[in-house]
């Protein structure tokens, strides 16, 4: 199973990802998380992501897909702890300006 | 074993960001291959890296199925976030981590060459490698 901390905040809940990659490997058990949130409806979810040091393709479908579900269902997403290969992947594929990015979880909760 | 390469690779190249960029293309290369190469019937992949004072090569080799490079959705233009799908970012991936990509067919193999040409990279400094977008 995808290492992984489930919590709630204030109505939020906070997706920690313990994994150092969020890759093709990982993501088919992120995708099960994925389902078990969307059915929860329009919530508010914080994607915690600072123990990812790598992340592919598959990583980032499934963060864009956990954002755009939400967000149809009247819920949202916001991400935080991105760095390092993240980073740069998301600065590449320009999703540092279409998500809300934040630099850590309790960042992401403020105002939420 | 790759990312140790590609972390010494980007050491003595001097290259600044080089690292990440030869992981990314290494991964969305490789699940490539699997996904759609290999897809029926697993295989071996192999993997080159060649490296000089002017360039580094990171060439993927398999004997799978082969697929059409040029309609693989490989566009240039950065996704919008609501057309973003998997297969297409990855090849999108590939592109802009590296300088020039190609694709040939020969005889019963796939060859993917994925080249960075090291004048494009900033020196790496004592600063961190990642964000530069140069490199």
């Amino acid at each position: 199973m995808l290492k992984h901390e489930l919590t709630e905040q204030a109505g939020v809940v906070v997706l920690r990802v313990q994994e150092e990659n969020l890759d093709a490997l990982t993501v088919p058990e992120a995708r099960l998380l994925v389902e078990q949130l969307v059915e929860r409806g329009g919530i508010k979810v914080v994607f915690e992501m600072t123990a990812v040091k790598v992340i592919d393709s598959s990583g980032v479908a499934i963060i864009v897909s956990l954002f755009k579900r939400l967000r149809a269902l009247g819920g949202a997403v916001r991400v935080a702890g991105v760095s390092g290969q993240p980073k740069d992947i998301f600065a590449m594929l320009r999703l540092d300006q279409a998500l809300p990015i934040f630099p850590t979880a309790d960042e992401a909760l403020k105002g939420f | 074993m790759v990312r140790a390469v590609c972390l010494r690779v980007e050491r003595d190249a001097g290259c600044a960001g080089l690292e990440w960029r030869l992981m990314s293309a290494y991964n969305e290369a490789f699940n490539n291959i699997v996904e759609h190469a290999y897809a029926v019937t697993p295989g071996e992949v192999e993997v080159v890296l060649l490296v000089d004072d002017e360039e580094v090569v990171l060439r993927m080799i398999d004997h799978g199925a082969g697929f059409d490079f040029d309609d693989a959705g490989a566009s240039d233009q950065v996704p919008a976030l609501d057309s973003l799908s998997e297969g297409g970012m990855g090849l999108f991936i590939i592109r802009n981590a590296m300088s020039s990509v190609t694709y040939e067919r020969r005889q019963d193999k796939n060859l993917l060459t994925m080249t960075k040409t090291l004048s494009e990279c900033a020196a790496v400094s004592s600063a961190t490698s990642h964000g530069d977008p140069r490199c």
